[in-house]
């Protein structure tokens, strides 16, 4: 019954967010905007957004531009842009990012395609939400090295910006705006307009001969890919052992849950976009779709957590070749070209 | 520490004790209770007062200083570049054993947002906390080293998302594990002396299963005026030693005994920051 001032700075706080709504009609939650922010691909589910930060244009233009803007780290050499690219359906083609001072990070930067759909984020399932996500390269000595303070402090200093915080959440630019307004941008990026995606609307057309023994090689007894690579975005979301390593330098998901069964388990990524992201897995040590191929095939390593579905199988040289024009088929051309992501 | 609130000051540490009641009965009735309310201090029948709480470091019987060679228990010599911990859930434990919660103020003087305070030995004044508690004579103090997993109005705290939190939650405070939603409730970096030469140590202790739930046993008195002044000694040394008397985690271990955030090294820490003396009542 004490904090009669906390009272009051919530109550206005309350106060100051009614009427950024009425200001900025933010706030609806109820029912898609009249121009949709987000191009829902045939057959995908509806993204959601949380309550606190719903989409609006705005917020995603000044999320857009923060995503792009080198002066979110400290040397103001790196953007989120730099390892997050867009013709590699935003991933980064080399095995290992590099952030500020030359600093060579520990993990390859996977996709940002579908994020919106994901329900946690990097390779070991560590954060569960989009704007937590985006504290982590902008604090993390090896990628931005910054402090959310000094990031606020130069947008501030810019006009165009504080114009855009102003509009995006009625505010002056905050840490807590900094973080919504790119989860925002990031949730747009969203890719399901592929050559299998018109097959699966039904143009029977779209997949070529190959491609389509391929595709039920994936969905087959004999390859097995579709248990854990499943579901519109070929993910099920889960923690798996693919084999990899017969001991895992990097823990992955052990280091979030501490339980020596998860070691060397990484989220299982979509396959979306494949062709454009090599290198591939956590640490981007394998080059191309064939030496993923190969690894799989091959049964992988032995290692107390490696999943028991990853078992060795043969291919003929032909059901390899289409297993892999499958995957490729997976490309989405416009998600790489849509000029409403570029900066 | 910049803190963007709206807010009325009261220069003057004497108004607050009856400010603060008179603003109780002024919204007595509009609040909507949350099973974790901020603590009310006061009880009807004398007007919270002021107590200040202050956590004197030291290695066994040095004094503790930053940078400076000091010497565990069992002789290895160490260094500390950075020590920092949150302060939260503070209460006093009256004659009867009953928890007597109190309200901890900000460096403003105003009940803090989250009742945690930052102890950092880098920044001066930072390990002396303000609360308001009932005057009386108590038993003992219990606090727990770390951040809550729920905030008092139930919203989440420990895994809630980080650049919404004013200090000393603030992402800046750089007590934030990034790459997973969570404070890192203790902090401890520096070098200690392995095998002729100096090696860094870094422990970093968070998760909600590593809540560092302390009670220091003595007498406190806390005066009805502004006077009331508590002593804590917090002894780094105890850190490193196990209620049965080993030394662990072993600062003159390997690389996995003096570099860790999770596994045996943390969890020694919580158990030893609990059972073997950390924080003492100092008369
Ligand atoms: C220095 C390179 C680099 C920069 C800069 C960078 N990232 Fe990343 N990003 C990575 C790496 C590497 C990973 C994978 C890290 C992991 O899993 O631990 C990643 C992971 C992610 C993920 C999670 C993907 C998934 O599948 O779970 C998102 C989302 C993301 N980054 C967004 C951003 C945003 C937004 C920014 C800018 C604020 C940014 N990144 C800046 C390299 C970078
Ligand atoms: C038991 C679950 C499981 C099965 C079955 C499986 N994968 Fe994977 N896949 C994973 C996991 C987990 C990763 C990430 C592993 C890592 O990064 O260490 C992965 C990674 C990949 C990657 C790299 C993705 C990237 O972005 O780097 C490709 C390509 C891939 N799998 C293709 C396949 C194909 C083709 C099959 C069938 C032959 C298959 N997978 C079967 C779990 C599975």
């Amino acid at each position: 019954m004490m904090n009669r001032r906390m009272h009051l700075r919530y109550g206005r706080r309350a106060l100051v967010l009614v009427a950024a709504c009425v200001l900025a009609s933010a706030c609806s939650t109820s029912g898609p905007p009249a121009t949709p922010l987000i191009d829902v691909p045939a057959g995908f589910p509806q993204p959601h957004f949380p309550e606190d930060n719903a989409l609006t244009a705005d917020r995603i233009a000044l999320g857009k531009k923060l995503f792009y803007d080198k002066q979110l780290s400290r040397t103001s050499e790196v953007a989120c842009g730099s390892c997050h690219l867009q013709e590699h359906a935003f991933a980064d083609p080399r095995p290992l990012s590099i952030g500020v001072n030359g600093q060579l990070g520990k993990r390859n930067a996977p996709s940002l395609a579908n994020m919106v759909y994901n329900t946690s984020y990097f390779w070991d399932g560590g954060v569960p939400t989009l704007e937590q996500q985006a504290i982590q390269p902008i604090i993390n000595p090896l990628e931005m090295n910054m402090t959310l303070g000094e990031v606020v402090s130069r947008v501030s200093a810019d006009p165009a910006y504080v114009d855009m915080f102003r509009r995006a959440y009625n505010s002056e630019p905050k840490p807590e705006f900094v973080t919504k307004a790119i989860a925002s941008f990031v949730r747009t990026l969203v890719s399901g307009r592929s050559r299998y995606d018109r097959y699966q609307q039904g143009d029977t057309t779209a997949l070529t001969a190959s491609e389509l023994r391929g595709m039920n090689i994936f969905f087959g007894e004999k390859a097995e890919c579709f248990h854990c690579h499943i579901g519109f975005n070929f993910t099920n979301n889960g923690y798996r052992n693919n084999g990899i390593y017969a001991t895992y330098a990097d823990k992955g998901r052990e280091l979030i849950t501490e339980d020596p069964a998860d070691e060397g388990k990484f989220k299982v990524p979509t396959l979306r976009n494949i062709a454009l992201t090599a290198p591939y897995m956590h640490d981007g040590s394998f080059e191309t779709l064939d030496a993923v191929v190969n690894h799989y095939t091959s049964g992988g390593q032995q290692n107390p957590n490696a999943d028991a579905v990853i078992r060795p199988f043969v291919l003929t040289p032909q059901e390899r070749t289409d297993l892999i024009a499958f995957l490729t088929s997976l490309t989405d051309e416009q998600f790489v070209a849509d000029a409403k992501f570029k900066p | 520490m910049a803190m963007i609130r709206i807010r009325h000051r009261y220069q003057i540490v004497f108004a607050l004790p009856a400010a603060l009641l008179l603003s109780a009965l002024l919204v007595a009735g509009c609040r909507k209770d949350t099973p974790n309310g901020p603590p009310a201090p006061a009880g009807n029948d004398t007007a919270a007062v002021p107590l200040a709480i202050t956590f004197n470091a030291v290695a066994g019987n040095a004094p503790f200083l930053l940078d400076t060679v000091m010497t565990t228990e069992n002789s290895i010599q160490y260094k500390v570049q950075r020590l920092r911990f949150y302060v939260s859930q503070l209460e006093l434990i009256d004659s009867s054993g009953a928890h007597v919660p109190v309200t901890l103020l900000d460096s403003a003087m105003q009940p803090a947002t989250y009742g945690i305070a930052l102890v950092d030995y880098s920044i001066r004044g930072s390990n002396v906390l303000r609360v308001l508690t009932k005057r009386g004579r108590y038993n003992g103090i219990s606090m727990a080293i770390g951040v809550p997993r729920l905030a008092f109005d139930g919203s989440s705290l420990n895994h809630g998302d980080a650049s919404t939190h004013l200090p000393p939650l603030d992402v800046d405070a750089d007590m934030y594990w990034g790459w997973k939603p969570g404070y890192i409730f203790l902090k401890i970096e520096g070098f200690s002396f392995v095998a002729k030469q100096w090696e860094q140590f870094v422990y970093h202790i968070g998760e909600d299963k590593r809540m560092m739930n302390i009670v220091a046993s003595g007498s406190v008195s806390v005066p009805g005026d502004s006077t009331g002044q508590l002593h804590l000694k917090a002894n780094i040394n105890r850190l490193f030693v196990t209620p049965a008397g080993n030394y662990l985690p072993n600062l003159a271990g390997d690389l996995a005994d003096r570099v860790a955030n999770s596994g045996g090294p943390a969890d020694s820490l919580v158990i030893n920051g609990q059972k073997s003396g950390f924080i003492t009542i100092q008369q």
